[in-house]
């Protein structure tokens, strides 16, 4: 005991010294787990912090956005065609008769979906179904043109044309110069 | 050395390969808990209005203004988007002699311009008539022709192929090809 205060008495700073560090190395050992637990828990505010930031500087004109969208969202599910309702898609597209001074001869809607928009297709539809129709239509070159405009712009359905072939008309009741087309278009429709 | 090369070579291309990436138009990915950015959801708002709400480009006002390519132009005649140019021949107007040659070759070139081209169906090869009709081999058809005007020929089209279509009548032959002058030969029966 009288070497151990001697030893302080002539060392006391490296005693004190060393009696520090062992406390500190106790103290480290026992809140180990806490400070690893704490790490964690920063990085993860951290992240969180940088995702608000994110997002509070990607919100601007956010509800604006949101509003727009809400719109075409209606726009789309206004001309969504029904497959069960078969006279009323039939009549929408007999209705181009008036506009556009064509001859449709014939509008059938195929019962098959489109494969590739279905379930496990390369463009399948989550949200919607597709419902194809042949149409057979007649007119000049302009009116043929003017037939495919009218699908491309899609006012009245969201469609597109699959397949087109087009001749010369033939026939007796034929009009020289006019044009017979055979279309096949897919058209979108509410989901099943 | 060599290495280094070889490093370098597959970075640059592997840097240009990622540049060049075609980045799709419309990408919605991304976490849950992150709002789209601004830029991004313009791009879907663009397309929506492009789709739904399209400009009137006066399309239609333009389309007016168009050529069918579709008329009957003379000599020209389009099948399956292929322009196939039949040249007619000239009309001779020395004096014709009238034998089953010469009276084939003017039937031949009346019946030219009602040819559109050939298709081939089934294996088989038909004639395009100008009125969407088809003629098939070994059809015959009865004709005049106004220098001879009360009697009536019966012309056979004896062969259709790609590249033109050949008429027959009585030993005759007259082979009509699409992108040449046709030319009556006489089968020799001796």
């Amino acid at each position: 005991m009288n070497q151990v205060m001697d030893k302080l008495k002539q060392y006391p700073v490296a005693v004190i010294g060393v009696i520090v560090l062992l406390l500190c190395a106790g103290v480290t050992f026992l809140r180990s787990g806490l400070v690893e637990e704490l790490t964690v828990q920063e990085d993860e505010l951290a992240a969180r912090i940088q995702t608000i930031n994110g997002n509070a500087k990607n919100s601007k004109d956010l509800e604006q956005d949101v509003a727009a969208l809400d719109a075409y969202v209606v726009s789309i599910n206004e001309r969504l065609f029904d497959r069960k309702q078969r006279s009323i898609n039939t009549d929408f597209f007999y209705s181009f008769e008036d506009r556009l001074d064509i001859v449709i001869s014939s509008v059938n809607q195929l019962a098959a979906e489109n494969p590739a928009l279905m379930k496990g297709g390369p463009n399948e539809l989550k949200r919607y179904s597709a419902v194809s129709y042949d149409i057979d239509v007649s007119g000049s070159f302009q009116e043929i043109l003017a037939f495919l405009y009218e699908i491309h712009s899609m006012r009245g359905a969201l469609m597109r044309v699959a397949e087109f072939q087009v001749d010369v008309a033939a026939g007796q009741g034929a009009t020289p110069g006019s044009l017979s087309a055979k279309l096949r278009l897919v058209v979108l429709a509410q989901k099943e | 050395m060599k290495k280094i090369y070889f490093l370098l070579l597959s970075a640059e291309l592997f840097l240009g390969a990622y540049a060049f990436a075609a980045t799709p138009e419309i990408k919605l990915s991304g976490r849950k808990d992150r709002v789209l950015a601004s830029n991004m959801r313009a791009i879907v708002l663009d397309a929506a209005e492009a789709y739904l709400n399209p400009e009137n480009t006066g399309f239609i006002a333009m389309a007016e203004t168009l050529e069918s390519p579709y008329a009957s132009k003379e000599g020209q005649v389009k099948e399956g988007g292929i322009a196939v140019e039949v040249k007619e021949p000239e009309i001779v107007t020395a004096a014709v002699v009238y034998d089953d040659a010469s009276i084939l070759k003017v039937i031949g070139v009346s019946f030219a311009k009602q040819v559109r081209g050939t298709l081939e169906k089934g294996g088989r090869s038909y004639l395009q008539l100008q009125g969407g009709g088809l003629l098939k081999s070994g059809t015959s058809f009865p004709a005049t022709i106004p220098e001879i005007k009360d009697q009536t020929f019966n012309v056979t089209v004896s062969g259709i192929t790609s590249r033109g279509y050949t008429l027959k009548m009585g030993e005759s032959t007259l082979p009509v090809f699409f992108n040449e002058s046709a030319g009556a030969t006489k089968d020799s029966v001796q």
